[in-house]
């Protein structure tokens, strides 16, 4: 905790700290939402596809 | 067993295994690796409080290059044995990797700017990363330039075996050339020069990546996998 | 598995003979890049003697991307690519006679142009030697790496730019060593090491075009 404050303490390097750790979360959470937006989508049309297929 | 493990339909079933446990993994290890970084680790004696970005701007570099030579091994299966899910997987990992090269360039420029006064400079280490991301760049589009997919698959595993040679280039530049970046810290051969409380952030934050790369690459692989599917069945239709 | 290549080589003379608008079309880019480039940087001529070595080199690059695939695409689009290697010559003799040829086509314009940049920036005679024998032995690993392009990009009808985002970082190497200024140029004197680096090169990406050209006429082929 002690080492948590002096950050906080230390105006002039936290905005470059709390940006750079940001950065990497958007990127992250964009591909990974991408991914599984993308696997859920394609899940659906598959089961959309064989089950037009049975009806046939 | 390579063979066994390479049916895609086997791969699927071992990954919806496997995803929930690296899930939790991911989990457990990014928020012990925040915690550590955030409240466990001082700051460093001469960069004060921004060695806290090394803590995500290094796994996200060691990724950037392991999810390459990850794709460069794909590429010779894909070549050699013909495994339809090694190419399946350089399609997988490409986006990925190219990701974790931003990052990588992002978060070293921000690092950059109140330990070197600047922003960007022209060394060996930043630019070759710089060239690796158009390597990634290279792979995605060259895979997706072609209306057959097996053809984009063979190009971009032939592309990315050319690329691996980039590899050692990266890692031995800060060698070879006497640039600006900061020597290598961390060795097989020889003992880190960095501290053990420093150390154990790292390496909890770089599992934690780890964990979230196999999830997104199991996801994206069973997405191609599924798309494979539907375009033979929308093929089989048109016929 | 024919191994003789005179006859390939023979071909491909023929076919650029026919075809000596490309020797022009070259020349001409070149000049006018120059002038292009002249134009951006300012008249200053001691400013453009100390920039004119990353200057020729980058427009050589640019060019020989574009001019190699006139070497490719009318053998591919004839179906000669495939008769060739049925014919029984290997894939690699064909795409070695492919490099020798274009070499021998490219590195003619060079004996005009090289004494006009001479002119245009103020070398000195001993700089205009040695900038010479570097285009000699650095030119035959842009033309492999070109060729390498050219052949992953021959089936795509659009998006020729594609050639140039994929092999751009592979000349990376090659131009910082042919474009590291030295005191060689200050003090006008020959630089061998350079000239040994450029062989290496060479030597490093022959063999890696001729594998990764078998990979990709073989895929072409299928």
């Amino acid at each position: 905790m002690h080492y948590f404050l002096k950050f906080l303490e230390t105006t002039d390097h936290v905005p470059y700290v709390l940006s750079s750790y940001f950065v990497v979360f958007v990127i992250l959470i964009i591909i990974s939402v991408n991914s599984f937006k993308r696997l859920k989508k394609l899940e659906n049309e598959i089961v959309n596809l064989t089950k037009n297929e049975k009806k046939k | 067993m390579m063979f066994k493990f390479a049916n895609p339909n086997k791969f699927v079933k071992i990954s919806e295994l496997l995803f929930p446990y690296f899930n939790i993994l991911f989990l457990i290890s990014f928020i012990y690796g925040l915690y550590l970084s955030f409240f466990n680790s001082p700051p460093d004696y001469l960069q004060g409080e921004t060695v806290r970005i090394m803590y995500i701007h290094v796994p996200c570099a060691w990724f950037s290059l392991m999810l390459y030579s990850s794709i460069a091994i794909c590429s010779f299966f894909s070549l050699v044995f013909r495994h339809t899910l090694a190419d399946i997987a350089i399609r997988a990992i490409a986006p990925l990797g190219a990701s974790f090269t931003i990052a990588t360039l992002i978060t070293g420029s921000i690092w950059g700017k109140p330990t070197w006064g600047t922003w960007w400079v022209w060394d060996a280490r930043l630019t070759s990363e710089l060239v690796l991301l158009f390597l990634y760049v290279g792979i995605i589009s060259l895979s997706n330039a072609f209306e057959q997919k097996s053809k984009g698959d063979k190009y971009a595993a032939i592309l990315s075996l050319v690329g691996i040679v980039n590899l050692p280039i990266i890692k031995w530049s800060v060698d070879w050339w006497n640039t600006l970046h900061q020597p290598a810290s961390i060795s097989k051969f020889s003992s880190p020069s960095i501290d053990t409380i420093m150390l154990v952030p790292l390496f909890v934050m770089t599992l934690s990546f780890l964990f979230l790369s196999l999830n997104i690459i199991i996801i994206r692989i069973k997405s191609e996998i599924i798309q494979r599917k539907i375009d033979i069945l929308n093929s089989s239709k048109i016929n | 598995m024919k191994i003789n290549m005179i006859p390939l080589i023979k071909r491909e003379i023929k076919l650029s003979i026919s075809n000596l608008g490309l020797v022009i079309s070259y020349s001409s880019f070149f000049l006018l890049s120059l002038l292009i480039f002249t134009f951006g940087v300012g008249p200053d001529i001691k400013q453009l003697n100390t920039v004119y070595i990353p200057i020729i080199w980058i427009i050589m690059l640019f060019a020989i991307i574009l001019i190699s695939d006139n070497f490719l695409l009318s053998d591919f689009q004839d179906g000669s690519l495939k008769e060739l290697q049925y014919l029984g010559y290997s894939e690699e003799s064909i795409i070695l006679s492919k490099t020798i040829v274009m070499y021998l086509i490219l590195i003619i314009p060079h004996f005009f142009l090289i004494p006009v940049f001479s002119i245009f920036y103020d070398i000195s005679f001993n700089n205009l030697v040695q900038l010479s024998l570097d285009i000699v032995v650095g030119m035959p690993s842009l033309i492999l790496i070109s060729l390498i392009a050219s052949l992953l990009t021959i089936q795509i009808k659009r998006n020729k730019v594609l050639q140039f985002i994929i092999i751009m970082p592979f000349y990376v190497p090659i131009i910082i060593f042919t474009t590291s200024n030295n005191e060689s140029i200050l003090y006008s004197s020959f630089d061998l090491n350079k000239i040994l680096i450029l062989i290496g090169f060479f030597l490093i990406t022959l063999p890696i075009t001729l594998l990764i050209g078998k990979l990709i006429l073989n895929e072409i082929n299928k």
